[in-house]
């Protein structure tokens, strides 16, 4: 199951490799039927998986002790493979639409992307747009795709601030145009602050003397980058008439920039469709996760489970987070669901859970996964949930009326992570009852001093009104593959703690 | 020499306290607010009381609000949470609302945690990001509306027009008359200088604001006189003219004026939101709650809210090219608080924007980063000196 890299024989990569004894059962398996690119059978995911996926992306096969869920320890977990396929087909799948004209539109995470795939463009998360720029380099190893990573950090850090959370990477890999990127239009959820200052210095790269030095730029180099906010009106947004129509009128907005640089038309009624598309998605994530917290034990690992930014989709994660592609998600989600039930049916445990796990449920920014959930199963723990993500996937966009943009507008004003910290705090112990976690943990990143600041204010509710040990946990900067002991050892103590 | 109505100022500021608590037991109701977007003449209007909130510098109140909020975010909104928990400012203890605009949103995390915290009653004024749109205006006058509303109920009323048009013609004539003397202290021998022109505006977040506007015409009448003794032309202090821009400096925060002035330097101009800023760019066009919500919005815009047009068209930057036109400073401080992300981020493109003598200084209210902070200073004023000196040569 594993081969190595010819390198110095004393720094030798040792890479993992799916058993030949899985592909006839994975060939068995249903086709990805994908919107942008053309659908892909079982055979050619299992050549890419095993054939050109290690060669190109080396890291992501990387057996080391600095192992970030790059491939599940639960091999028999087919859905798996599919979800990992989802990542590392990604630079193809995004360059192939940007040849075809399709508009990438940097957005953030968490958030609804119905206007901008009813419009014809693909939206990326912070997270996406890391990957992609880092995938730009194939061949690499973990330590090198994490040198590179930190470089395009450090390059950030120093022309703006070394104060802002990881996303500085991606917006300046943006800026320098090591990727395509054809439009700026994040959502200002209240999970970041930075984001709006990130967006607003695209407007200085002119004046940024290392961006006159064609060796800090990349191929995709533009002097101007559209860029567009959609703001997100705070306090007990959800009850101000006004600032639906705020959001409403800046989704309409924003709709139409897509549309106007991939050149399709959209009407009320593709929005509409759009949200039936994307509700699906939401309803059948919905039903697994449920289906997961009900099962007397945890029928994946949490890398299966909950995934992480970095290589790995964790079915959780794919009902917010399409890689690209709702299609391609929906499709990876139908097998996951089966492949789920199958095993809640036959009482099968997820490979690397221990035998009474540690239930734990994320709170906080996608951003501040530092710490890999197969670390977590590996010391007696399991990842149930993460508020981010699921904030989204819990709230269905209504699909009655004649207004789909109100309907959204709605929608995401009513986002729980969003709202009033008071109100997500509940929402929180509503979850962790569901989800039966043993603990939570509040995680933050450097930078990231919007969701810090009211981390200690929801540890201290959940732990009063939930009765169940909490953790305030703010971590290093981003992707940092030999960084993690201190959150280690806090976890581990945590864990501990709780399991003693 | 200190002007007598320094004094008399300095004096009512002290008087201030106990004069609110009296009112207070009179029925009067005060509106404590944080952050400039509040419209302070509507609260005037209502006849509820407006203090302006929020002091800097001391670590002990840091120290105290960051129990409760991380070390992530910046020591004025720490020292705020810390400030509302100890609850021994007299202007928090006599404040019966918190007003609190969220144009930063530290500060609205912050309104969040001093109401479960500290159990402040609190009242949030969502603020755009995309002020400079339509959609963005419609919203904002949606929401001083809401805000009216809320204001209303505290003081018992209805807003009477009658009475916000003459708290409209009070502000603008207090305005008026800051953007006055402070024209004045950036003269060569000036009665007045920044610090004290700084002291003046900031004694106006506590006075009652007829008597604060009578004491600034009783200023100005003061300068007046005192300017108008000498003849001669005055001649240069030759110190190196600044403008001080970035984080907030709330009253308390002497850290970098004290190292400034110690240094040799002269403040002539700022941008700062406790200092200058508020007063400029502000015009209500029409009396009426609409006409205050356009007027606040097309105000010098605070750094925190993020512009996406050009640099060109940004009211910010326009705003600190008309202060260096009109004050001459030979150079730039840009004072940035640690996790102050609005200004911080922008540090850079104010520098290649303004091609001025620039320098950050990025700092936190402890003392342990004053010495290197003074090396800096000195070495930046010694610079813009060699360099004056090189060009009278």
């Amino acid at each position: 199951m594993a081969e190595t890299i010819a390198q110095n024989p004393h720094n030798a990569v040792k890479l993992f490799r799916y058993p030949e004894s899985l592909k006839e059962k994975f060939l068995k398996t249903s086709d990805i039927e994908f919107r942008y690119s053309k659908a892909v059978t079982p055979e050619e995911i299992w050549h890419f998986m095993t054939v050109d996926a290690p060669r190109r992306y080396p890291y992501a096969y990387e057996i080391n002790p600095w192992f970030r869920d790059q491939i599940s320890a639960d091999i028999g977990f087919l859905t798996g493979i599919k979800c990992r396929y989802l990542r590392l087909s990604l630079k193809d799948r995004l360059l192939e639409a940007h040849n075809n004209s399709v508009p990438i539109i940097f957005t953030q995470g968490g958030q609804t992307f119905e206007p901008y795939y009813a419009a014809g463009g693909i939206p990326l998360r912070p997270g996406l747009i890391s990957r992609f720029s880092d995938d730009m380099t194939e061949g690499q190893t973990l330590n090198q795709t994490s040198r590179d990573h930190k470089e395009k950090l450090e390059f950030g850090n120093k022309l703006l601030t070394t104060e802002s959370c990881p996303i500085v990477g991606p917006h300046i890999s943006a800026q320098r145009g090591l990727i395509p990127v054809d439009l700026v239009a994040p959502y200002l959820c209240l999970r970041c602050s930075d984001k709006q200052y990130l967006v607003e210095s695209y407007r200085n790269t002119q004046n940024v003397a290392s961006y006159q030095d064609p060796a800090s730029r990349g191929p995709y180099y533009k002097e101007k980058i559209p860029l567009m906010l959609i703001d997100y009106p705070i306090d007990n947004q959800n009850e101000k008439e006004w600032a639906t129509d705020y959001l409403e009128t800046m989704l309409r907005n924003l709709t139409a920039k897509v549309s106007e640089l991939s050149g399709k038309e959209v009407d009320d009624r593709a929005l509409a469709e759009e949200i039936r598309y994307e509700n699906k998605i939401r309803k059948l994530t919905q039903d697994i996760v449920h289906l997961w917290w009900k099962a007397p034990v945890p029928p994946t690992n949490s890398s299966d489970f909950a995934g992480t930014s970095n290589t790995s989709a964790g079915v959780f994660r794919i009902g917010n987070e399409f890689s690209g592609d709702p299609n391609g998600a929906y499709s990876v989600l139908k097998d996951a669901y089966a492949e789920i039930q199958e095993r809640v049916r036959t009482g099968v445990k997820g490979v690397g859970i221990s035998d009474d796990p540690v239930r734990l449920y994320i709170c906080g920014p996608a951003a501040t996964e530092t710490t890999d959930p197969g670390f977590i199963d590996s010391i007696g723990g399991v990842v149930v949930g993460k508020d981010d993500q699921w904030s989204e996937i819990c709230t269905l966009v209504d699909e009655g009326g004649n207004n789909p943009y109100r309907n959204l507008a709605e929608a995401i004003l009513s986002f729980p992570m969003e709202l009033p910290t008071e109100e997500r705090a509940q929402w929180t112990i509503d979850q962790i009852k569901q989800s039966r976690a043993d603990g939570m943990i509040f995680t933050h990143t450097w930078g990231c001093n919007f969701q810090s600041s009211v981390a200690r204010m929801i540890c201290d509710i959940v732990r009063d009104e939930a009765g169940i040990p909490v953790m305030d946990m703010g971590t290093a900067s981003g992707f940092n593959a030999q960084g993690e002991e201190q959150s280690k050892t806090r976890l581990g103590a945590f864990i501990e703690m709780i399991s003693g | 020499m200190t002007l007598e109505t320094l004094t008399a100022i300095s004096d009512a500021v002290k008087r201030r306290p106990a004069e609110l608590a009296e009112m207070r037991k009179n029925g009067s109701k005060v509106v404590g607010y944080l952050c400039c977007y509040i419209p302070e003449e509507i609260v005037h209007a209502l006849g509820l009381v407006p203090i302006r909130l929020g002091i800097g510098g001391n670590e002990r109140l840091v120290e105290l609000g960051g129990h409760y909020i991380s070390t992530q975010n910046c020591v004025f909104v720490r020292e705020t949470l810390g400030l509302f928990l100890e609850k021994e400012d007299p202007y928090v203890k006599n404040a019966d609302v918190v007003a609190i605009s969220a144009s930063c949103m530290q500060m609205y995390r912050a309104s969040e945690l001093l109401k479960y915290y500290a159990k402040a009653n609190t009242i949030v004024l969502g603020v755009p990001r995309n002020f400079y749109t339509d959609e963005g205006r419609a919203y904002f006058r949606n929401e001083v509306r809401w805000f009216t509303e809320k204001l209303e109920k505290l003081a018992g009323k209805r807003l009477d027009p009658e009475k916000l048009a003459q708290s409209i013609a009070l502000f603008r004539s207090i305005r008026e008359k800051i953007r006055e003397i402070y024209t004045v202290q950036a003269k060569e021998n000036s009665p007045i200088s920044w610090r004290e022109v700084l002291q003046v505006i900031q004694a106006g977040y506590y006075l009652d604001r007829d008597q604060y506007h009578q004491f600034l015409d009783e200023l100005l009448a003061e300068i007046s006189q005192k300017s108008g003794k000498s003849d001669t032309t005055p001649e240069t202090d030759g110190k190196p003219r600044l403008i001080l821009s970035g984080s907030p400096i709330p009253p308390g925060d002497n850290k970098i004026l004290d190292l400034i002035e110690e240094m040799g330097g002269r403040i002539v101009a700022d941008d700062l939101c406790f200092g200058l800023r508020p007063y400029l760019g502000i015009e209500v066009k029409e009396a009426t709650v609409q006409g205050i919500a356009d007027a606040y919005l097309d105000k010098v815009p605070c750094a925190s809210l993020p512009y996406l047009k050009e640099l060109e068209t940004d009211r910010r930057l326009a705003n600190l090219s008309n202060l260096v036109k009109q004050f001459q400073p030979d150079g730039m401080i840009y004072h940035t608080l640690r996790f102050c992300d609005a200004f911080t981020f922008k540090g850079n493109e104010t520098k290649t924007f303004l091609k001025i003598p620039f320098m950050e200084i990025h700092t936190e209210y402890a003392g342990s980063d004053i010495e290197g902070v003074r090396t800096r200073v000195e070495a930046f004023l010694e610079m813009i000196q060699d360099k004056q000196n090189r060009r009278s040569e």
